[in-house]
């Protein structure tokens, strides 16, 4: 088999990151990049600093190499799905989504910051799966909170005069109640 | 509780994509051409509170964490929650969150139930004799008609005063189309959309009507009617996607119900935002409706498909699809004999009066016969409430009488002048009713000249808390007046 195509991605402090191109290419930003032909010398993420891209590739590399396990049992299956052998192929394809799913749990268990940081990367970079599973963190930090435990949470500012906030809570009862 | 069937205002949201700020642009290669976003073209004022909010967030930006997570990655975070209180519970957090979520209200319906409704303000203009060819020197925006926001408008919308360009803003490009509105007359409105008689000088021979959607940033121009086709005074009724069965509040669909006088007859048609201009259909049967009264006929409530108007004794009743018209017969007492606005809840039609009562409570009433200053409160009371029956036609159904009546407590209404004038009937006391937000609950009315508050109030029947929302000396002048 031959060694797969490799691509080097610069972060925005200058750290270069060698990786495979079916990692790389989970992100549709760089897909993008790649098929426009700017690969030559690195691909710069002027956007996404060292700690949080070597995060996001952390992501990218495992569930690269899980779809490729995946695809692979599926044509291992395909093809000898007349010797009787796709059960065992697909329990492996079970193994490897229950791996998956606890590893996403995994990856997010992280402080607030590092979550942001993973959100706008995984934005910036169009990782829509990673994307997905940051914003579902994050709504889950969400749920179930008053908007007093919300910004405390999130470190956002009350720009509401005491006035405006009164009106929206009488306007919303049912939601604060 | 204050809540409403479907919201006026959250429902009737953008359905522009979201904008992607620079960061997420497709191929953000460093270096690359940026394609320059076209300045001074407003698409709906619930965009333009986003921009708003981009300047603020550049400005707070040590503020935290969260302020610096661009809008289109924090949408999707909204768009998970699953119950929508908590989606209200962000709303309530801070400006940028709450207007992302009125923002995205349709990418959010899923977790967003009803949320209650708000009066954004309303339209009204001056001078509105004033046609183009009248058209005194002063400047060009005074022309147009104005809009005054509530509170809740300038808090969603960003909207800090009347305005006289607000609604061209919303809904019109910069540039040649900016002239569109001037000396336009606001016609109906209900539901976010807003219906407007042009009158620029080359519409002077017909009718020349536009349907906008100023938070959608949407807008439509008919075909004018002109030559024969022109029907003089006509009343005007307006229904939405919120009407239809089931409700599709996005949906671009409206439809327009003008009734207006022939020679002998009175006559209806309709223009619909998928059919065009429908044929004019006489109303066979019944007596004219008099031309003066046509022309008073002002709001339509619209309730089930139908369209009905107060007339002097009866409400005149149109169905929406079929054009039928049919006339109702009203309480032979208990209804006021000019039009008020009347409104539709949980399907019936409330009619109401409103009357000053003297404040004989207050130390004034100790001294009530020679006060040269007498306070009043005003009371609003439902007099009759109309339900449709639910037959195929549909216009006909059973009146009953209510005693229910709203003091408006807060709102003291001083007179000065002799004590002869203390008991004036409301159409002279220049307390002028003028719009009831069905979907809100509140009644806009604005005091005249002579009451020591002159100026416009929405006060909100269900909580009976009263906003001031202008404090214009000359507001019983005002004319179209049309509520949002």
């Amino acid at each position: 088999m031959a060694s797969p195509a490799m691509v080097t991605l610069i972060s925005s402090d200058d750290a270069r990151f060698e990786v495979t191109e079916a990692a790389a290419t989970m992100s549709q930003t760089i897909r993008h990049m790649i098929e426009d032909g700017c690969t030559d010398g690195g691909i710069p993420l002027p956007n996404v600093p060292a700690r949080t891209l070597a995060k996001v590739l952390e992501y990218c590399n495992k569930h690269a190499a899980a779809t490729a396990a995946e695809s692979s049992a599926a044509g291992g299956a395909a093809a000898g799905s007349d010797s009787g052998s796709s059960s065992s192929a697909d329990s492996a394809g079970k193994d490897d989504g229950v791996d998956l799913a606890s590893f996403d749990k995994a990856f997010v268990e992280v402080d607030t910051d590092t979550l942001y940081d993973l959100l706008l990367a995984a934005n910036y970079l169009d990782v829509k799966t990673l994307l997905d599973l940051c914003c579902q963190k994050v709504a889950d930090m969400i749920r179930g909170k008053t908007p007093e435990q919300i910004r405390q949470t999130f470190g956002i500012k009350n720009d509401f005069s005491p006035e405006e906030e009164e009106k929206i809570r009488k306007e919303n009862q049912w939601a604060f109640e | 509780m204050n809540l409403q069937p479907n919201s006026s205002i959250v429902a009737d949201l953008p359905k522009n994509p979201i904008r992607l700020p620079e960061p997420c642009r497709r191929r953000a290669v460093p270096n690359a051409p940026t394609v320059p976003r076209p300045t001074g073209y407003r698409r709906g004022w619930l965009p333009r509170c986003s921009c708003r909010d981009d300047g603020a967030r550049g400005s707070n930006a040590g503020g935290g964490a969260a302020l610096l997570v661009p809008d289109d990655a924090l949408s999707p975070v909204f768009a998970r929650l699953s119950t929508a209180a908590d989606v209200v519970r962000c709303a309530a957090t801070c400006r940028r969150w709450s207007c992302l979520v009125a923002k995205d209200a349709d990418v959010l319906s899923r977790a967003v139930p009803p949320l209650p409704c708000l009066t954004l303000g309303f339209l009204h203009q001056e001078h509105a004799g004033a046609i183009a060819r009248r058209r005194r020197t002063s400047s060009f925006d005074a022309a147009q008609p104005r809009f005054t926001p509530t509170a809740a408008a300038a808090r969603l919308i960003g909207l800090r005063g009347p305005s006289w360009t607000a609604l061209a803003d919303a809904v019109l490009a910069a540039g040649d189309r900016r002239g569109l509105f001037e000396h336009a007359r606001p016609v109906a409105g209900r539901n976010g959309w807003l219906v407007l008689e042009l009158r620029q000088e080359r519409y002077t021979d017909g009718v020349k009507l536009c349907v906008c959607n100023p938070t959608r940033g949407s807008v439509a121009l008919l075909p004018p009617l002109a030559g024969a086709d022109n029907p003089g005074d006509y009343a005007c009724a307006l229904y939405t996607g919120h009407d239809l069965d089931p409700l599709q509040p996005l949906s671009a669909f409206f439809r327009l119900l003008l009734v207006y006088n022939r020679r002998g007859f009175t006559a209806l048609c309709s223009y619909s935002s998928d059919s065009r201009w429908s044929r004019e259909t006489t109303r066979s049967g019944g007596p004219k409706i008099a031309s003066h009264r046509l022309r008073q006929l002002g709001q339509s409530i619209v309730v089930g498909g139908v369209a009905y108007w107060h007339l002097r004794r009866t409400a005149f009743a149109v169905q929406l699809d079929t054009l039928k018209p049919a006339e109702v017969r009203m309480p032979r007492s208990g209804i006021p004999a000019d039009p008020h606005p009347g409104w539709a809840a949980d399907g019936k039609l409330m009619f109401i009066d409103a009357a000053l009562g003297a404040d004989i409570d207050s130390a004034l009433g100790a001294d009530y016969n020679n006060a040269a200053v007498c306070s009043h409160h005003l009371t609003v009371a439902t007099r009759a409430v109309f339900c449709p029956s639910s037959g195929d036609d549909g216009c006909s159904g059973e009146w009953e009488r209510t005693k229910g009546c709203i003091r408006l407590k807060q709102l003291e209404v001083r007179y000065q002048g002799s004590r002869e004038e203390k008991v004036l009937p409301v159409a002279e006391s220049k307390i002028n009713l003028r719009w009831f937000c069905d979907k809100s609950g509140n009644l806009l009315f604005t005091l005249g000249e002579g009451t020591a508050n002159p100026g416009a109030y929405v006060p909100d029947m269900a909580t009976q808390h009263v906003e001031k929302v202008a404090d214009d000396i000359d507001c019983y002048s005002w004319e179209n007046f049309v509520g949002y």
